[in-house]
């Protein structure tokens, strides 16, 4: 065994601040912010964002108050929900993918807490499509439009519908961790709140909160329902998600099963009290 | 010798080659067949079905290229071209197979379908998930460039409906769809040449000598 | 024939130089590539497995020229190469694999092709293990499994990436035998960063450090260069540029010169490497 000294200064080895058991939970916080950061510069999100600013570029305003609420409270929904959901799920499936996974386990750093920072970081596309739905709602009030009450609810509902898109992609990186099962996932979504909206419109993941009417230019009247208890049913649903991701990577399983229990009664109580 | 090659990498590349993603596509196709099968009479309805089975096919083979051992075999004397040609006719079968029992159970249910239209968005849109892969493998270095490719076509479809009148690349049939037409020609075109500088050698001398 | 001659070949990606300048030939042998990690080993010897091609400066191997897309075939179908990752279809056995590349390497007689897969699984010592699935194999093994599709059709260049990472000291001294077999008559091209191997096997090594070589001879002339400024003392001396405790309870520095009065040692390869390659080198071995 030999020990190496480091010629230059005659300084020794420089000390390492090392966390203690209990402090590799202080240090989800840093880890969150590298993971959120790196799944806002994923090609996939770039790419979304790319097309955004395309449709953007090259698209109409919109005419109407029913065309103008349904952009701000569901466009940006539409277009970074699906990219937030494959973007987090690269970057939580990135290690199995690439063979990290075989050194990771050795980490003072347990998975749990490595998808707990992940799940942190699902913020940051949620922060960021509450930033954009704001920013497009400040523009139309800008040239004239939707000149009515906006819901803070519908609005809010974008940021949480993202936020949910992102939990939901690391889940299945966690849950069903096989090539291709994300596109199956994201396929089922989509056909099945385009079959559930026919059903009740409340009952999607994407509401189109304001009904079509004409003229186009008069107030229309929202899909009824309760929205408050649309975020809520919303809320527990990105949970009920979360506690999926968490399911495999903790010994006390029974910890984010119980919980995911709960949200899921939640997700029914809320889910009836939300309809008409 | 490419040929002899060929059929002696055939039960080899039926192995290796990732043609499940595609099959799988061609699976929830036909659940979404049979689910819409109702509606299809109606020939707008019969148009945005068969879209969506085109999508899920060009998803589906957008994984044809992955290939982990891509760096082990980069300096045999099979070019790059050669075997990624391989890799994609191996996937491509079932892809084809689909689309075409696609075509032909939809237009018995339905009057008027534009065929050729359909399949030229069909072809653009596997041209591109393919154009992907391909640039994943080879400005990325990517052995698995169909987890990122996938998604990203994915998104690109679901964008592409979104598009306005006068760009439009999704339209019913009527007066827009010639107009629509060539612009996915324009993209095919455009997909098929990202594809074939992809493909090109590495090692070939540089078109643009720095 | 001189096999490889590269001549003031560079390369870069974007905004790094990987290679700035390299010159060397090698002829029929083994030529050890040694250097620190970042030094370019792996960019030159993806050109010279005919993966790349370079930015400028001119390459020829086995006499012809590999940006010539037919020179390049006449190339790869003389040419072997393991990659410093080898990646393999983890479902496919040992013997499936290597058929596979021996089909891409055009052995397209299905008797022969068969015959010479037993006999490259049997010379990196893979027989008992042929039907087994790669995914079920060691890092060690499947290094070997590397080396066997590299040894393929019997090339007459073969280029070994870092070939003993992952091989325990049984396999390393296994695999310096058949790269000594293999380097008779042949030249192979071989990077590493044990100097040992180079010691036991390269009667020529180029040492490339920041994109150029630093060094083009053989290991005692390397060696050489270290006469003098190797030393041990009870500790570590100001005036060595690196120096560590052995397991003798001296502390062996090496300098630019020994202090007067200094207990002077012979040097190995690895000390002259080391005072060859400088501070990248020091803070590589201090990692």
């Amino acid at each position: 065994m030999t020990d190496l000294l480091v010629s230059g200064t005659g300084a020794g080895p420089t000390q390492v601040r090392r966390a203690s058991g209990s402090g590799s939970w202080a240090l989800v916080a840093d880890l969150a912010r590298v993971q959120a950061i790196r799944i806002m510069r994923h090609p996939v999100f770039l790419l979304g964002l790319g097309w955004y600013v395309v449709l953007v570029g090259v698209g109409e305003r919109p005419h109407g108050l029913y065309a103008e609420y349904s952009t701000v409270t569901g466009s940006v929904a539409y277009l970074v929900g699906p990219i937030a959901f494959f973007a987090t799920n690269l970057v939580a499936s990135s290690g199995r993918r690439s063979g990290a996974d075989e050194w990771t386990p050795s980490l003072p750093m347990t998975r749990l807490h490595r998808t707990g920072a992940l799940l942190l970081a699902c913020l940051a596309p949620a922060a960021f499509a509450a930033v954009l739905d704001l920013a497009v709602l400040l523009l139309i009030r800008s040239y004239g439009g939707l000149d009515m009450h906006v819901y803070w609810q519908h609005l809010a509902s974008v940021p949480i519908t993202v936020l949910g898109g992102a939990v939901l992609g690391v889940a299945v990186a966690r849950l069903l961790p096989w090539t291709g099962v994300p596109l199956v996932v994201v396929v089922g979504l989509v056909s099945f709140n385009l079959w559930i909206t026919t059903v009740d419109p409340y009952l999607g993941f994407y509401v189109d909160y304001a009904l079509w009417t004409t003229p186009p230019d008069m107030v229309p009247p929202m899909v009824p329902g309760d929205p408050s208890w649309h975020l809520v049913f919303l809320l527990a649903l990105t949970g009920l998600a979360a506690c999926g991701a968490l399911l495999r990577d903790t010994r006390r399983w029974w910890l984010p099963f119980a919980g995911g229990a709960v949200l899921g009664a939640v997700v029914l109580v809320s889910g009836t009290l939300q309809l008409a | 010798m490419r040929t002899r090659q060929l059929r002696q990498l055939a039960p080899v590349l039926l192995r290796s080659v990732r043609w499940q993603p595609t099959v799988a596509g061609a699976g929830i196709a036909a659940v979404v067949l049979v689910v819409r099968r109702d509606h299809l009479a109606h020939s707008a309805q019969a148009v945005l079905v068969l879209r969506v089975v085109a999508l899920l096919l060009a998803v589906g083979l957008a994984f044809a290229l992955d290939d982990r051992s891509r760096r082990t075999v980069q300096s045999v004397p099979a070019p790059a071209w050669w075997r990624a040609a391989g890799q994609v006719s191996v996937a491509l079968v079932p892809a084809l197979a689909a689309w075409i029992a696609a075509l032909g159970w939809v237009s018995t249910r339905t009057g008027d379908l534009p065929v050729l239209g359909l399949s030229l968005e069909a072809a653009a849109l596997a041209a591109v998930g393919l154009a992907l892969a391909a640039g994943l493998v080879r400005w990325r270095e990517l052995l698995d460039p169909g987890a990122v490719a996938g998604p990203a076509l994915l998104v690109s479809g679901l964008m592409t409906a979104q598009l306005p009148d006068r760009v439009a690349l999704v339209v019913g049939p009527g007066p827009a769809w010639a107009a629509a037409h060539l612009r996915w020609s324009a993209l095919l075109a455009a997909a098929v040449a990202v594809l074939l500088l992809a493909v090109r050698d590495p090692a070939a001398r540089p078109w643009l000598r720095r | 024939m001189t096999a490889v001659r590269v001549q003031d070949v560079t390369k870069s990606f974007g905004r790094t130089r990987a290679l700035q300048g390299v010159t060397f030939s090698a002829g029929v042998g083994v030529t050890g590539l040694l250097g620190p990690n970042g030094a370019g080993k792996t960019t030159l010897l993806r050109m010279l497995a005919t993966v790349l091609a370079p930015d400028s400066g001119s390459l020829q191997l086995l006499g012809r020229n590999p940006q010539d897309a037919d020179d390049r075939l006449a190339i790869r179908r003389r040419l072997g190469y393991l990659p410093q990752e080898p990646g393999f279809h983890r479902g496919f056995s040992v013997f499936d694999f290597i058929d596979y590349v021996a089909i891409l390497k055009e052995l397209t007689d299905r008797q022969a092709r068969h015959q010479e897969v037993r006999r490259v699984i049997d010379a990196v010592g893979l027989s008992d293990v042929a039907g087994r699935r790669i995914r079920a194999l060691s890092g060690g093994m499947r290094r070997r499994v590397g080396v066997a599709q590299a040894i393929l059709g019997e090339p007459e260049l073969v280029i070994l990436d870092e070939p003993t990472a992952g091989l325990d000291p049984e396999q390393r001294l296994r695999f310096r035998d058949l790269v000594s077999r293999i380097g008779e008559g042949r030249t192979v091209l071989l990077s590493t960063h044990m100097t040992e191997d180079v010691a036991a096997l390269c009667p020529r090594v180029v040492v490339v450090d920041g994109g150029r070589t630093v060094f083009d001879g053989t290991p005692s002339a390397l060696t050489g260069t270290a006469d003098g400024r190797v030393w041990l003392a009870a500790d570590r001396d100001p005036a060595a540029r690196l120096a560590w405790r052995t397991a003798d309870g001296d502390v062996r520095n090496i300098g630019d010169a020994a202090p007067a009065g200094a207990v002077t040692v012979p040097p190995t390869l690895e000390d002259a490497y080391l005072l060859l390659v400088g501070e990248a080198a020091v803070t590589e071995a201090a990692a």
